[in-house]
């Protein structure tokens, strides 16, 4: 509860941080200052509800699970903030506002963490989107940006509306916005017990989550938005905020709609199949590395899926927890290279190694992480995701059908790794890496390869 | 049909009837005058329904705020007479069908479903139980989202200057 | 509770509002209390059926659903997407009038919140798209793509 509070209050003192403070870089220091703060209240709340959960006002279900949620991400957000916070300075002047709506979606990744009743789910869904869509238009001067920015709004606001009458819907069926109540949870109790008007409202729910989180058939916002977004930002969208979309859906889906899986598993499945073919097989073909990046987060959201799809296993909520440290951690890494080349294609990094083994060493780790390669914290967290499928017993085949397409994934990225290692090339830079980004960057890859070996490490 | 069936079909064929006008004419600007009847037409179900505070806001918030927004920036972003492009009929046909399937669909959906009527004492929706609910801390108070939607609002007024504001670059 | 023969016509024949009207003007009147005009309000609401409202704004939804998919105008875009939000909250208030429950009264208030600030953001990328292309059809962003 903390947490909320803070990343709320501290979005109101960047607004005035860009007011009082002249230089860029007290505006900076100020937003990790903040983040740290973020962080040291997070893990005190954890501590706090270790022992029992708490609910405040009826609305929100704070236990040892969210609170450990909100432990990772905001620890993967201060790593995208320590690593980018000058690339975020640079995209315009508003920067203390930048940073600012980054707080704010932080407190509503936080509700998204813990809500217990639709209405805070709505409103955390609304505080995520809503910064984003100018976070992606803010790069004012360029059209890209510009379009990125109106083509999520549009489809955001479409969603949403899907979402609210979905919530209506299940409403009226049960009579209860709160997912803790008798009525809401004898409703969902068994297949036969459920109304077909919840049925329908699931089913809504069900295709505003796929908006959110690019999933197939409803990816087609994401290549074009995260690809026209500032750099800055798309590591922030991709992850951090998508990340969290499936934790408030777990949420939903598993302990809610949990009983009558059989009424939308079928759903999820066909989603599942559809992203990862079209992520996985529309991303061969790419030429520059960011439009790569985005179709490679809609085929990640793939199997991310599958920790929603495995309901009734104990496996699937520790498979998300290291799957979104893991894949934002690995994300991040990899945009941090992006953002410091000139030329995003794969042509423009030719080369690498020789000029910057450091950048190079660590956007392989990444790389391999997201492939899925042993010794890097990528594969347990596929490997926990599908174990989990297999735990559930049903549909046994979409293991077999995601294992392929892993294997396809692995052609792109290590196209990559080609260029920058086995081609010869000029590799132009944008910026040159200080000390520190390479630290920072080695401590990330470090992480990520840590992780590989120990991921007991992010179940708490 | 009596005078109460009367007044709810004329406010339900305003509301259809300026909604639909308002998502086919081909001018933005009467486009934007259909949706405020159909707004209006809202506003009026509402005091039907007797909840008329809500019907107040709508007016306030809708047809005083939304609408007039939309105009500004019609004009701001176009010559009012001016016929927009229509996409293909294809694309029309298909997206019309696809509306009026899932109309059905879910319409089937609640035509079989029994609503259980519930017990509850019913409650006046007077400006005082908004506020006093509006504001509870206690269960069932909605103190929490109230604060949450004001950090929402913020965030939303932040990003329209953000937005919105001219760069010296541009100007010059 | 008997009522005189004008009362009686205005009850049958007329709706609540005309019938509300009427009790205002008899302001310290005894003989209609609150709870016959809840009472009253309740007959009529029966005779309406309540799918009748769930019809009206299922209807609406669908015509907000069918614009976005048919129009390429942003503006009108948005426009169909206030429509949608309209819907929700007719059908959010008839099931708060079915229930008798004020949580769904209170959702419609935090709806059109969000759909205010929905709107101003939506129409400042507008506005800021415009001046860079002139234009706000959504197909001229498809022949833009590299």
């Amino acid at each position: 509860m903390n947490a909320i509070v803070l990343s709320g209050i501290w979005g109101v003192v960047m607004m005035f941080a860009g007011l009082f403070l002249k230089s860029s870089k007290q505006i900076q220091w100020t937003a990790l200052l903040g983040i740290i703060a973020l962080l040291v209240v997070s893990i005190l709340d954890y501590q706090a509800h270790s022992v029992q959960a708490q609910t405040y006002f009826g609305m929100m279900t704070i236990d040892v699970y969210t609170s450990w949620f909100s432990i990772l991400i905001t620890a993967c957000c201060a790593m995208y903030l320590l690593i980018f916070h000058k690339d975020i300075a640079a995209v315009g002047k508003n920067e203390a506002e930048y940073f600012a709506l980054i707080f704010f979606v932080m407190c509503g990744v936080y509700l998204l963490a813990s809500y217990s009743n639709l209405l805070i789910l709505f409103l955390g869904i609304e505080i995520l989107s809503i910064p984003q869509y100018i976070l992606a238009g803010s790069d004012k001067e360029n059209i890209k940006s510009n379009e990125a920015s109106l083509k999520y709004f549009l489809m955001g606001a479409f969603s949403t509306g899907l979402l609210l009458m979905g919530m209506t819907l299940i409403y009226g069926a049960t009579g209860s916005f709160d997912i803790t109540s008798e009525k809401f949870v004898g409703q969902f109790e068994q297949l036969s017990s459920m109304s077909s008007l919840s049925f329908v409202g699931i089913l809504l729910l069900l295709i505003s989550f796929g908006f959110k989180v690019s999933a197939a058939p409803l990816h087609l916002w994401t290549p074009d938005v995260y690809d026209g977004s500032p750099t800055a930002f798309t590591p922030f969208m991709a992850t951090i905020v998508k990340v969290s979309v499936f934790v408030a859906f777990i949420r939903l889906f598993h302990f809610s709609f949990g009983n009558v899986s059989d009424a939308w598993q079928i759903a999820i499945a066909s989603m599942i199949v559809l992203t990862l073919i079209i992520g996985n097989v529309t991303a061969v073909y790419q030429q520059s590395l960011k439009r790569m990046m985005a179709y490679s987060s809609i085929a990640q959201a793939g199997f991310m899926l599958f920790s929603i799809f495995a309901v009734n296993s104990t496996l699937a909520y520790k498979g998300i927890l290291l799957y979104s440290v893991v894949y934002s951690l690995a994300s991040i890494g990899v945009f941090a290279v992006i953002i410091k080349m000139k030329d995003y294609t794969y042509d423009g990094f030719n080369g690498l190694a020789k000029k910057q083994p450091v950048l190079a060493f660590t956007a392989t780790v990444c790389l391999l992480s997201l492939v899925g390669i042993p010794l890097t914290g990528g594969f347990f967290a596929k490997y926990f995701v599908l174990s989990a499928v297999v735990e559930q017993g049903k549909y046994i085949w979409i293991v077999v059908f995601a294992v392929l397409m892993a294997a396809i994934s692995a052609y792109y990225y290590f196209r990559v790794i080609r260029s920058m290692y086995f081609k010869t090339g000029e590799a132009a830079m944008h910026t040159e890496p200080t000390t520190w980004d390479k630290t920072l960057l080695i401590l990330n890859a470090m992480i990520i390869l840590l992780l590989g070996v120990l991921p007991s490490l992010v179940f708490g | 049909m009596n005078g109460a069936n009367i007044l709810f079909y004329l406010l339900a064929a305003m509301i259809l009837g300026s909604g639909l006008l308002a998502v086919t004419t081909r001018q933005l600007f009467r486009a934007a005058i259909y949706l405020l009847f159909s707004l209006i037409g809202m506003a009026g179900m509402y005091f039907w329904l007797q909840y008329e505070f809500i019907a107040a806001v709508q007016v306030v918030v809708y047809v005083g705020g939304i609408t007039v927004l939309i105009i500004f920036s019609i004009f701001l972003t176009q010559q009012a007479g001016e016929k927009m492009l229509v996409k293909k009929t294809g694309q029309q046909i298909f997206a019309a069908i696809a509306a009026f399937c899932g109309f059905a669909l879910v319409m089937v959906q609640i035509v079989q479903n029994n609503f259980t009527a519930t017990k509850n004492l019913s409650l006046s929706p007077s400006v005082t139980n908004i506020g006093n609910q509006m504001l509870g801390v206690d269960k069932g108070g909605y103190a929490l989202p109230f604060e949450v939607v004001s950090i929402l609002l913020l965030a939303a007024l932040i990003g329209s200057i953000v937005i919105a504001l001219r760069t010296p670059t541009q100007t010059s | 509770m008997q009522k005189d023969g004008l009362e009686a016509i205005i009850m049958e024949i007329c709706n609540p509002i005309i019938y509300h009207f009427l009790r205002s003007l008899k302001n310290n009147s005894q003989t209609i209390t609150i709870f016959e005009l809840q009472a009253l309000f309740l007959r009529h609401f029966k005779k309406m059926p309540s799918q009748y409202y769930l019809f009206l704004s299922l209807a609406l939804f669908c015509i907000g659903v069918m614009g976005v998919l048919m129009r390429r105008n942003a503006i009108i875009i948005l426009m169909c997407i206030e429509l949608m939000l309209n819907a929700v909250n007719l059908l959010l208030v008839t099931f708060s009038k079915m229930y008798n429950d004020p949580n769904a009264q209170l959702f419609v208030f935090f709806i059109m919140v969000v759909a205010a600030a929905e709107v101003s953001i939506g129409l400042a990328i507008i506005v800021m798209m415009y001046r860079k292309v002139h234009s706000i059809d959504v197909h001229i962003l498809n022949r833009l793509k590299n």
